[in-house]
Order: C-alpha cells, then sequence, then structure tokens
C-alpha cells in the first residue's frame, strides 16, 4: 500500500510544471519529415533501381539491352542446335569440295 | 525562457476506446489520428521528462523526440499494452539517453542547482519558486529509477501495476524505489518539511 505522506506530497507539488511551448507540434512534425527525408536518402539497390526505372530513357535503355541480350542468347542457342543436325544434312556434299571438307572435318571424318 | 506554474494534479484521464481507434487510426499511418494523440500526451511527457532531467530546455527537445519516436515505431505497439504504458516507457528510455549523453559531454551549468539541505533562513522569506528549486534538486538528485518510480507515482498519478509495467519491474521493486526515494527527500528536504 502506498504509504500516506502528506507532508512529503505537498511539498513536491511546489516544484511546477512547465509549459508546452507554442510550436512544440509543429517542430514534432517537421523532425518527423526530416527523418523521413533523411531515411529517402539512404535507400537500397531496390528503391534505386524502382527510381531509375521511372526514369523514361532508362527505362526504354533497359528494355533495349534487355532485348538485345535475350535475342542474342535465343541465337547461339539455335545457332548450336542448328550445327548438331548440320552433317546429317550436308551429307550430300561431295568430299571433293571445299564444303564437303568442312563438314567431314566437323563431324571429325564419319562420312 | 520557460515559465514555471504550480503543479496541477495530473491523471492520464483518456477514455481508453477513442484511444484505441486513435492509436489503431496512427498505425495505418493515419497522420490526423497521430495529432490527435500528441495533443492529448505532450504535456504529461513534457513534464515528466522535465521531471528526469530536471532542465526545461533539454526537457522540450526530448519530449519531441519521443513523440517522433512514437511515429516511427508505432508498427511495434502491442494493443495489449496500454497506449500510455508504451508511450511512458519509451520517454523514459530517451531521457536515460539524454543522461548517457550527458555524462558523456559534461558542461558546466549556467547556475548550479542549489543544495537542497542547506538552511534555508528564515521560512518567510522563502518563497514558492526557491523551494521550487529545492525540491527539483533533491529529487535530481536521485538515482534514475527511484526518480522515474517517484515522478510517476507523485506527478503523474499512476498506480504501482502501471508503473511496475513502464519500468519493466515488480511491484514490489516499484515500491521498495519509492520507500527509499521518501527516505532520501524527507532527509534532504528537512528543513522545509519544518
Amino acid at each position: 500500500m502506498r504509504e500516506p505522506d502528506e507532508q512529503l506530497h505537498a511539498l513536491l507539488k511546489k516544484w511546477g510544471e512547465i509549459e508546452l511551448k507554442a510550436n512544440f507540434e509543429s517542430n514534432v512534425l517537421r523532425r518527423i519529415r526530416f527523418a523521413q527525408d533523411g531515411q529517402a536518402e539512404r535507400v537500397g539497390l531496390p528503391q534505386l533501381l524502382r527510381h531509375w526505372l521511372r526514369q523514361p530513357a532508362v527505362a526504354v535503355a533497359v528494355v533495349m539491352v534487355a532485348s538485345a541480350t535475350i535475342g542474342s542468347s535465343v541465337g547461339i542457342l539455335s545457332a548450336r542446335g542448328t550445327a548438331t543436325i548440320a552433317p546429317s544434312e550436308l551429307q550430300f556434299l561431295g568430299s571433293g569440295t571445299l564444303a564437303g571438307g568442312y563438314v567431314r572435318a566437323s563431324t571429325g571424318g564419319e562420312r | 525562457m520557460t515559465t514555471v506554474h504550480p503543479a496541477p494534479t495530473m491523471h492520464l484521464a483518456v477514455d481508453d476506446q477513442p484511444e484505441t481507434k486513435l492509436v489503431e487510426q496512427a498505425r495505418a499511418g493515419d497522420e490526423a489520428a497521430f495529432e490527435e494523440l500528441m495533443r492529448r500526451y505532450k504535456r504529461p511527457v513534457l513534464n515528466f521528462v522535465y521531471r528526469l532531467l530536471s532542465n526545461a530546455d533539454e526537457a522540450d527537445d526530448v519530449a519531441q523526440e519521443v513523440f517522433v519516436r512514437v511515429y516511427q515505431n508505432l508498427r511495434d505497439y502491442s494493443p495489449r499494452k496500454r497506449f500510455s504504458t508504451w508511450l511512458f516507457a519509451l520517454a523514459r528510455n530517451a531521457a536515460i539517453d539524454r543522461l548517457r549523453w550527458r555524462k558523456r559531454h559534461p558542461t558546466t551549468p549556467l547556475d548550479s542547482a542549489p543544495d537542497p539541505a542547506a538552511p534555508t533562513g528564515v521560512s518567510d522569506e522563502v518563497n514558492a519558486h526557491e523551494i521550487g528549486t529545492r525540491v527539483a534538486a533533491a529529487v535530481g538528485s536521485l538515482p534514475e529509477d527511484q526518480r522515474t518510480a517517484l515522478v510517476l507515482a507523485e506527478y503523474q498519478g499512476l498506480s504501482y501495476a502501471e508503473i511496475a509495467a513502464i519500468m519493466q519491474c515488480s511491484e514490489k521493486s516499484v515500491e521498495s524505489r519509492l520507500y527509499r526515494a521518501k527516505q532520501t527527500l524527507r532527509d534532504k528536504l528537512r528543513n522545509l518539511l519544518n
């Protein structure tokens, strides 16, 4: 139970309160905005990418580079596929010709 | 310059139901709800911090910082706790941070606090402001845990259970801290206690 000590209690109350400054709330809100701006400056890579991709020129450049990369990758893969079936399809070439010699050389002289 | 007025009895008289709703709205990003919470609690928080720091300008700065922390950490607040408990715990931590900062950056005070045990001379000549200053010095000389318990009990009018929740200790511990704080104050303020 709280010990009754009215005399001490009354004396403690002589230490008055302080008044709020008029700009207290506006100062708090300003500090919150300031902290938010500070956080915005310390963005990570995902936020940075999102920001840059919103720029039209950067977005177009990224799409072009991506298209070129995908296109050339697909091209290389399909070229490899073609090369593997080429020997059987080119066996009609004569062995004395330049093209026939190339086919024989590239297939390890199967013919 | 900050004006000092006699302390009225202060209670955290807030209607819990609307407050819970306000907190929920503030957590959802409603700035008007946050501002209403700040309007309700700015005075108790400012004066709580003031009595822990014994410096009005620092109290103003730290109380502002408390509300910035509230805004930034509202998502961490669990509605199972009373909002005021969470808020005063944040305020206490902010005040402790400032006290630690003071220790790392010691400065000479412009006007030194009077010795609360010093003779007051003729009691009639001691005006209310001087008594207040002596009480402030005596409370300020208490260890932080005793001071916090005393301020929450005597100036904020909180129960032992609420103080224990804020200070994250048992009610027994609160009782013991208050007992020791009052013993010290009775000794230091004996000249003012007749």
